[in-house]
């Protein structure tokens, strides 16, 4: 069995995946909020809900977190494949 | 010391309470410090600030409660008060409210305060909701790692508030201070932290800890880059910018370390948790695409049409006593003071009923949105509703105070306090003037059934068009010049759903409506009095008022719209009441020839009558379409009514904000006016 990991937005994560943060990019006050909330690099978090529209819904910190599509393209996490 | 620990009253000792929104700090306030409140704004900003008083054993405690953050960087104006109040207001003790069962999430704050160095004890609250989870925290090994007291409580079923008081009373005695946490970046930042330290140990003022400064500095915090720099110069500074990352990694690794530091004390501590994210099927439900979607559609409508019903139904029952008082004002001081009998029985009284009615929807509006916060669905319902508000620039929360305006404007001003972000709060607080109130609907459904009988679906759909394309633009011209760099994008928790807690929802919510009625009501009556007397006077009635001079004196605007004094008066008469304006263009027409006041003739019920045939008949004989079209548009984008204008003072505690919408919706009504008139002349003229 092989494994693949490869680096993408948050957005593109399929809701039930659990992903690491890679990095978060964007200005210094989103950042600020983003980390203060948990949101940094290395931290595990699992995509409750994602639509591929409109916002998701991500479970960090013991809490349920609705994320804005558009930040969530800001966090880049690694998705890992596993190949039979 | 600051100038402020003088005047602080001998004998009285100062708690600052702090947490996390979502961590039932209100009703830990509530309960902790009874009726005894004080609500009041934090010095020169537009945020509440609540006080309350407790005594224990003979000593008065200061409770202050601080605004829920959930942290202390220079993110936010809540964020800047909370440290400052720490740091330069020197609280005998703080109290973090800590929601026991989201620990990692609500620990943070705690990280942060307890970098500061203030005596502080840990409230360790919603602890059913813990147990419920299946989490179970060994208490002492808990307090040990964390090194401050606990105190573990249920505030909402009022467990612990005895035990947090008495532990606020020996904490405040012994006032220890608080060690720095175990804080361990990684190592390059650890050693980065040390420089920094050594750098600035000399420069930090009084008050703030170098640590904690330092910390800070790594962050690139924007206020604390800004006071170093003040502190050192320019020459000193250079080497502290060095030293500083300019790649967000220091906040990151700031960050980590607090999260760390967190996760430590959990593993330590938490005997007992499960994993695994439960989602209740209500949940799914209500954030589900599709059926959140008309869910939240559903409940809003429901809360708004119930607080329309009760609303009307008190109105009605108030109506017959409002006639007699007019009754009995005129058989009473009629003959000897009729001057004041006019005030009572034409200003006075019908204002007073127009209120009473407006006043009970907007408290019920409150109700249902405190509760439906309250409950936990409020976050769940903006989070449905972003889809569609982000397209127009606001946060989704913006959704229900926005529709509340379609009943009643104040409503919307009021309802806009759910919005955290006091910069997207004023944002929706102006743009809420966009939505047509039934005042407004009515007005213009009358003008355009007059008007436009054949064509009428057109204008409606243009005037829809009209004010979408205007909130467009006028959240578009807020974000690119008053309110730059606003924070946008959402992180918005879904905090766990709640019993609704009654007695906090009360509380809340009346405290509010009074604290509204008696500030702006004082701004609400001079408004009313002047309306009364410039449509009374000299001679009693409206056609010759000074009212009617003041439109006679902007005429030559008006025309610019197609509109000769007395329709633009009726527009001035619309800042009274926008149901006002049609009273007006009956008066002033000629219409209605009954004497009097403006607000007097509201009480006799002139609808029927204005709405009859031969009324509009008479109107369409004397005004041309260019100019009814000019009229409708401007009442569309005119600046809301008196009331709403006390609310959005009242809500934004700034007369910069208050006077400058006022004059940002008198020129759009003019501009729109004046488009609406020259379209109207291309599309109407025969």
């Amino acid at each position: 069995m092989k494994v693949v990991s490869e680096d993408i937005s948050l957005d593109r994560i399929r809701p039930g995946s659990r992903t690491v943060i890679q990095s978060i990019s964007g200005d210094k006050k989103f950042v600020r909020r983003a980390a203060g909330r948990g949101f940094t690099p290395e931290a595990a978090l699992l995509v409750i809900q994602n639509f591929g529209i409109g916002p998701l819904i991500v479970f960090l910190c013991d809490s349920q977190v609705a994320l804005g599509r558009g930040e969530a393209k800001k966090i880049i996490v690694r998705r890992q494949h596993e190949w039979e | 010391m600051s100038g402020n620990e003088l005047s602080r009253p001998a004998g009285e000792i100062t708690v600052a309470l702090a947490g996390q929104p979502n961590t039932g700090k209100s009703t830990v306030f509530n309960f902790l410090t009874g009726s005894n409140q004080h609500v009041g704004n934090w010095p020169g900003i537009t945020v509440e600030k609540k006080e309350g008083r407790f005594i224990r054993y003979g000593i008065s405690y200061r409770v202050v409660d601080l605004p829920g953050t959930y942290s202390l960087s220079a993110n936010s104006k809540e964020e800047m008060i909370s440290r400052d109040f720490v740091i330069k207001q020197v609280p005998d003790l703080i109290v973090v409210v800590v929601d026991a069962s989201q620990l990692t999430r609500s620990l943070y704050l705690v990280a942060e305060m307890m970098s500061l160095g203030a005596p502080m004890i840990l409230a360790l609250n919603m602890m059913d909701v813990a147990e419920k989870k299946g989490l179970a925290i060994d208490l002492g090994a808990f307090e040990k790692s964390i090194g401050v007291p606990v105190v573990p409580m249920t505030a909402s079923k009022r467990i612990g508030i005895d035990a947090l008081s008495e532990a606020v009373a020996e904490s405040a005695e012994v006032r220890t201070p608080v060690l720095e946490p175990c804080f361990n970046p990684d190592d390059e930042h650890a050693d980065l932290l040390q420089s920094l330290q050594k750098t600035i140990k000399g420069y930090v003022p009084e008050n703030y800890r170098v640590e904690w400064v330092a910390q800070k500095l790594l962050e690139e915090d924007g206020g604390m880059i800004d006071l170093m720099q003040q502190q050192m110069g320019e020459q000193e500074w250079r080497s502290v910018r060095k030293m500083l990352p300019d790649d967000n990694k220091g906040a990151f690794a700031v960050a980590r370390a607090r999260y760390d530091w967190i996760h430590n004390i959990l593993a330590k501590s938490v005997v007992r948790q499960r994993n695994e994210v439960h989602r209740s099927l209500f949940d799914k439900v209500a954030t589900n695409l599709l059926s959140g979607t008309i869910l939240g559609m559903v409940v809003t409508l429901t809360g708004f049409v119930l607080a329309v019903i009760i609303a009307f139904g008190c109105v009605v029952m108030i109506h017959p006593l409002a006639v007699d008082g007019i009754q009995a004002v005129q058989d009473t001081v009629g003959q000897s003071l009729p001057l004041l009998a006019d005030f009572i029985a034409q200003g006075v009284i019908p204002a007073l009923s127009m209120i009473f009615g407006v006043s009970v929807f907007i408290f019920g509006i409150m109700l249902f949105t405190s509760f439906l916060e309250d409950i936990g669905y409020l976050p769940r319902m903006a989070y449905i509703a972003d889809m569609f508000m982000s397209r127009i620039g606001l946060p989704g929360k913006s959704f229900m105070p926005l529709f509340m305006g379609f009943g009643c404007n104040i409503a919307s001003v009021m309802g806009c306090r759910v919005i955290e972000s006091t910069r997207q709060r004023f944002k929706t607080i102006i743009i809420s003037s966009h939505v047509p109130c039934p005042g407004v609907m009515v007005t213009i459904a009358f003008m355009i059934g007059i008007f436009f009988g054949p064509v009428a679906p057109v204008i409606v759909v243009a005037a829809a068009v009209a004010l979408l394309v205007q909130t467009y633009i006028t959240s578009r011209l807020l974000d690119h010049t008053v309110l730059q760099g606003a924070e946008t994008g959402m992180i918005m928790e879904l905090p766990p759903y709640h019993m609704p807690n009654w007695q906090t929802i009360w509380a809340h919510v009346w405290r509010r409506f009074t604290s509204f009625v008696q500030k702006a009501g004082s701004l609400i009556a001079f408004i009313i009095a002047v309306i009364w007397a410039l449509s009374y006077f000299p001679n009693g009635n409206m056609v010759d008022s000074y009212l009617a001079v003041v439109g006679k004196a902007f005429e030559p605007l008006g025309m610019l719209m197609g509109m000769d004094w007395k329709l633009l008066t009726c527009l001035f008469v619309a800042f009274f009441s926008k149901e006002a304006a049609l009273i007006a263009i009956a008066v002033l027409y000629g219409i209605q020839v009954e004497e009097g006041a403006l607000t007097g003739l509201m009480m006799d019920n002139i609808f029927p009558e204005v709405g009859n045939d031969a009324v509009g008949r008479f109107l369409a004989g004397n005004v041309s379409q260019p100019s009814a079209l000019a009229f409708i548009f401007a009442l569309l984008f005119s600046i809301p009514c008196y009331a709403t204008v006390g609310a959005v003072y009242y809500e934004t505690k700034s007369l910069k904000w208050t006077i400058g919408s006022a004059i940002y919706y008198t020129m759009l009504s003019v501009v729109w006016g004046i488009a609406a008139y020259n379209a109207g002349l291309l599309l109407f003229t025969p």
